[in-house]
């Protein structure tokens, strides 16, 4: 069965990027534009990969990040952002995200990223 | 004749700029030592003539602003303004200074003007970079200059007379104790607004 990708980022374009990327590996492509709707896609979609933006409006990365780890502890969950501070890569860490991506996104970085 | 960037092109600018926003933190956070969060940024797109219009309806309250303005040049080329409002500004400042010990003599007028200006720098390099960057331009850029104008003035406007678009961002600096929030014009002929939407078509057409 093709792996389940989401993607959560409020820009249409990153997640039009990162779609394309996601297809030409032949996985499933599952998008939310804020973090509220990236939990609702989580919990029902329990996908392989979830690459989530930190910057959003309703809800933020580091909340959502912090809730899908609370339903699940063992997903894989990957923050991208524009942010270059070290503290904010230290905070995601710390809530459990694998490692944090910089945008705007790189084919062979995500690519490398959703064949783990 | 506003240039028609459609939704996607929108998007993929003010993204552009959250990304050139981001590093312009990073490197606020460098000096400060501290933790600088973004909210997400706004984009409009507008004639140069509305921007007093827009700013007197934005913000009804404030005074006055500081202008911190810089030329870029390049394919992507114009004019940059940051504008602080009057209360913002200081707030900036004491995120900067409140630790220092002032010498009785200084100037702390002066002192706020010259902070600032580095602060401009800082994020008008920063996020015009990075577009022109990402858009596989190289621009360079002008010193910074200071201006600071009443509420009710309009904004300066060299080469009056010709067609010219606004760019504007509006953000906010999240500091520990304090948010400060201000805006990014950037100022463009008819010439650089056609040459914009062409590149951040191309930009967009990798990925399609």
């Amino acid at each position: 069965m093709s792996k389940k990708i989401l993607i959560v980022d409020d820009s249409i374009s990153i997640r039009l990027f990162l779609k394309s990327f996601v297809l030409e590996k032949g996985y499933s492509f599952i998008e939310a534009k804020d973090g509220q709707e990236g939990l609702e896609k989580f919990m029902e979609y329990d996908p392989d990969i979830t690459i989530l933006d930190l910057t959003m409006p309703v809800m933020t990365g580091m909340e959502a990040l912090e809730k899908m780890k609370e339903h699940n502890p063992e997903a894989k969950i990957w923050i991208m952002t524009a942010d270059t501070q070290k503290k904010t890569h230290e905070h995601a860490i710390s809530l459990g995200a694998e490692s944090v991506l910089k945008k705007p996104p790189v084919k062979e970085v995500i690519h490398c990223v959703i064949d783990q | 004749m506003t240039p028609s960037l459609n939704e996607l092109e929108l998007d993929a600018l003010k993204e552009m700029m959250n990304i050139g926003f981001g590093r312009a933190a990073g490197e606020l956070s460098d000096i400060l030592g501290t933790q600088v969060a973004l909210a997400v940024p706004q984009i409009e797109v507008m004639r140069f003539d509305e921007i007093d219009k827009y700013l007197f309806s934005t913000m009804k309250e404030e005074t006055g602003y500081n202008v911190i303005r810089q030329f870029f040049i390049g394919n992507f080329e114009g004019r940059s303004l940051l504008l602080l409002p009057y209360s913002q500004g200081k707030l900036f400042f004491s995120c900067f200074c409140d630790s220092l010990e002032y010498d009785s003599g200084i100037d702390i007028d002066l002192l706020e003007k010259e902070t600032l200006l580095e602060i401009g720098n800082i994020i008008i390099g920063a996020c015009v970079g990075k577009i022109a960057e990402l858009l596989k331009d190289r621009v360079k850029f002008s010193p910074p200059s200071f201006i600071r104008i009443k509420a009710d003035q309009i904004l300066p406007d060299e080469n009056a007379g010709e067609e010219k678009f606004v760019l504007s961002f509006k953000t906010v600096f999240q500091f520990e104790h304090q948010n400060v929030s201000g805006y990014l014009f950037l100022i463009i002929d008819y010439g650089t607004a056609k040459w914009l939407k062409d590149a951040i078509s191309d930009f967009l057409g990798q990925y399609q």
